[in-house]
């Protein structure tokens, strides 16, 4: 049971951690958390649904059409209401990205309905069997999706310009618009980028969790992910996710009835209390 | 000088006078027209007193009876709360085609509350001081119906069938509250006496899984209840409302041998715990309440149900598909004729049904309308089955109407009724 366990908190932690990337890519680029990014994903998987199911594409295509609008919509967020935030306190930007999630969630819900739906395109969830252990098929899918996806955004901000320079934005954004970084573009794209990750977990998590208008709410879990790993970092995230999904796992099996729920706020407690840093992060000095 | 100053002061003193004089006169008008006003006043409050005194209660006159509800139509169950409250709204239309009750026609009428208590209040307070409501039906959500019943009982306004299944609307009894269904503690009760009973399981490992708060809490305790009378052991495995990750309850289901998993969950949770079951290659009988009575959640548990079917649930209501009750094909009737409601929406037909029992309230209550009157005649309720709903009884020291379940199996994508008729259970409260 033990090894079961470790693999089902495994499985989730990786949902945990792909959702925690898109509150990386954002606070990477932008230092600002956007406590919007689960709504996004609801938003992202909806509109694959919506392809697949009203307009009876192929799913491919349904993704296709879903990661460009939601690259859109992440462009008209920063544009509409981050841009004109910029200079005013983090308080402010943050409490904007909470208004945005509400907002969004609210109009998903005059969209599509308050109802649960099952969208079984693309991947479906079929249990997969490792000896006497067993995992789901869509957990498999997600494990090397997000392990893709670290990859290329890992090389994308280390080894592109254009990451690179998302990440000297970050860092300064008064010296990096001096040295000819277009900060304004380069804060549209991290969140174009961002709202496609939100699209792809969204896409991922339904077929375990289904569709509904609040399936937002995970991000709540994925944020103690983002801020164990250290946020800002990449793989962080992803490591973040998996400690706090398979301690949950356990803590379910092992520990009294209502520490599962509360587990991934006492590590987060104790990992800060110990490397306020987070595990992955780097200790940033900013000069005077 | 002299002189012209005394004739300066009495032409003073004089003028004082005659002003003086004016306005005692003046005094004396207004003091009359007073008079004149108060009279007009005790006349219109004796006229409006009569009026009252002659209609005894606010919102019933001899052409129409007002009745209140809160509903949610803008929140997070928007759906239900409208969809109970457009089958109500076909029977009523109904009843006032055919003359009203007692040539009384029902003026329905409805207050949003977005699932929020303190906006019910607010509706509430609306429904009975600017409407001035006869009573309350209706009112989605327990927490709602308790948020607003120091004002109902201050004013003696009854508030009948909530659309809630939770215990604590009936027990204990409270003098203006009366619940239509059958709740959720005597639901787990009945669930562990059929299996025992009728399935003839003597010796079940049972294992109850609820969402951790009131209605599931009413389930555990029904379920705790029942297998103490029969000297079984509980594994109690409680989640957080909104959980998605059920692994570790299963885990612990599997692991301690468990063969009946009993469960008050709502839609989507009986789909992502059974594929968990699935995962495990474990098949154990799931007994649900009766809210996943819905073939959504067949639906979405897709092949985890072809993999175990061995799903049951209490329900409150008959199966209106294949039970086709008088009151079910009046409903039919009545559908097709008025275009509203429709029965594959089961809040319509919740709301139907409801409606169908206010009305053989207000009809025993008898042609002198009072609020004491009506509550006198639902205590006569003596098992009385509206063709729907599990039979209702209430008394004088008993508000929670329904005592009896119908057992439904998940066949072939749908809820089918396998008791004929209604079970009521022998365990003792």
């Amino acid at each position: 049971m033990f090894i079961q366990q470790v693999i089902n908190g495994l499985a989730m932690g990786c949902i945990y951690g792909l959702v925690a990337l898109g509150f990386v890519l954002i606070y990477k680029a932008t230092e600002i958390i956007n406590f919007g990014q689960g709504d996004l994903m609801m938003i992202g998987a909806f509109l694959a649904f919506t392809c697949v199911n009203f307009l009876h594409l192929p799913f491919l295509l349904s993704l296709l059409i879903a990661l460009v609008l939601m690259g859109f919509l992440g462009k008209i967020i920063d544009r509409f209401v981050l841009r004109p935030l910029v200079g005013e306190p983090a308080f402010a930007m943050v409490m904007a990205t909470i208004a945005i999630g509400i907002l969004l969630r609210s109009l998903g819900g005059m969209i599509w309905g308050y109802d649960t739906y099952k969208f079984s395109a693309g991947i479906t969830d079929v249990p997969v069997r490792i000896g006497s252990w067993a995992v789901s098929s869509v957990n498999l899918w997600i494990m090397a999706i997000t392990v893709l996806l670290i990859i290329v955004l890992y090389f994308f901000f280390n080894k592109t310009k254009a990451g690179v320079s998302m990440e000297a934005a970050s860092q300064n954004q008064l010296a990096a618009y001096l040295m000819g970084i277009g900060v304004k573009k380069v804060f549209s794209n991290i969140w174009g980028i961002s709202a496609m990750v939100a699209a792809v977990a969204g896409i991922l998590l339904t077929p375990i969790q289904f569709l509904n208008y609040n399936m937002g709410f995970i991000g709540l879990k994925a944020f103690p992910a983002a801020v164990l790993g250290g946020f800002g970092s990449i793989p962080g995230a992803i490591v973040g996710g998996i400690i706090i999904g398979i301690s949950e796992s356990l803590a379910g099996i092992y520990l009294p009835r209502g520490f599962k729920e509360v587990f991934a706020w006492v590590i987060l407690i104790l990992v800060l209390m110990i490397r306020p840093e987070g595990l992955f992060g780097i200790h940033q000095k900013k000069r005077v | 000088m002299i002189l012209q100053k005394q004739i300066l002061a009495a032409k003073r003193e004089k003028l004082q006078r005659s002003s003086l004089a004016t306005t005692s006169q003046r005094e004396e008008k207004m003091v009359l027209q007073k008079k004149i006003l108060a009279a007009i006043m005790a006349i219109v409050c004796l006229f409006i007193l009569g009026v009252s005194f002659s209609w005894a209660e606010d919102g019933v006159s001899n052409t129409e009876v007002k009745i209140g509800a809160t509903v949610d139509l803008s929140g997070p169950i928007a759906f239900m709360g409208k969809g109970v409250t457009d089958g109500a709204k076909l029977y009523f239309q109904y009843i006032n085609d055919q003359g009203g009750v007692y040539g009384r026609k029902i003026n329905f009428l409805m207050e949003d509350d977005g699932y929020q208590s303190p906006r019910a209040v607010q509706g509430a307070k609306k429904l009975i001081t600017r409407d001035k409501v006869f009573c309350m039906f209706m009112i989605l959500g327990s927490a709602q119906v308790n948020a607003m019943y120091p004002l109902m009982e201050a004013d003696g306004i009854p508030i009948v069938a909530p659309a809630t299944q939770n215990q604590d609307m009936g027990v204990p009894p409270r003098k203006f509250l009366f619940l239509a269904d059958t709740h959720y503690t005597a639901q787990g009760k009945l669930a562990i006496e059929y299996i025992v009973e009728t399935m003839g399981e003597k010796k079940p490992k049972i294992a109850s899984i609820f969402q951790d708060d009131t209605p599931g809490h009413d389930w555990r305790n029904g379920v705790r209840h029942g297998a103490k009378y029969y000297g079984l052991e509980v594994l109690e495995l409680p989640y957080k409302r909104g959980a998605v990750d059920f692994s570790s309850q299963m885990a612990k289901s599997k692991e301690a041998g468990i063969t009946h998993i009993l469960v008050w969950s709502l839609v989507r949770e009986p789909a992502i715990l059974m594929k968990e079951a699935q995962r495990l290659q474990y098949k154990p009988t799931y007994f649900y309440a009766n809210p996943s009575i819905n073939k959504k959640v067949l639906e979405l548990a897709g092949d985890a149900l072809t993999y175990n079917n061995k799903v049951y649930a209490t329900n409150i209501m008959i199966d209106p598909y294949r039970d086709k009750t008088p009151a079910v094909q009046l409903f039919e009737k009545n559908s097709a004729k008025y275009k509203m409601a429709t029965i594959e929406n089961s809040y319509n037909t919740y709301g139907y049904q409801a409606a169908i029992t206010l009305v053989e309230g207000l009809k025993r209550a008898g042609k002198d309308l009072t609020r004491q009157g009506l509550i006198n005649a639902l205590e006569t309720f003596n098992k009385y089955d509206n063709g729907m709903m599990a039979p209702i009884t209430w008394g004088p020291n008993l508000r929670a109407g329904g005592h009896s379940i119908k057992v439904f199996q998940a066949k072939e994508g749908d809820w089918h009724a396998i008791t004929p008729g209604w079970v009521f259970s022998k365990i003792p409260d």
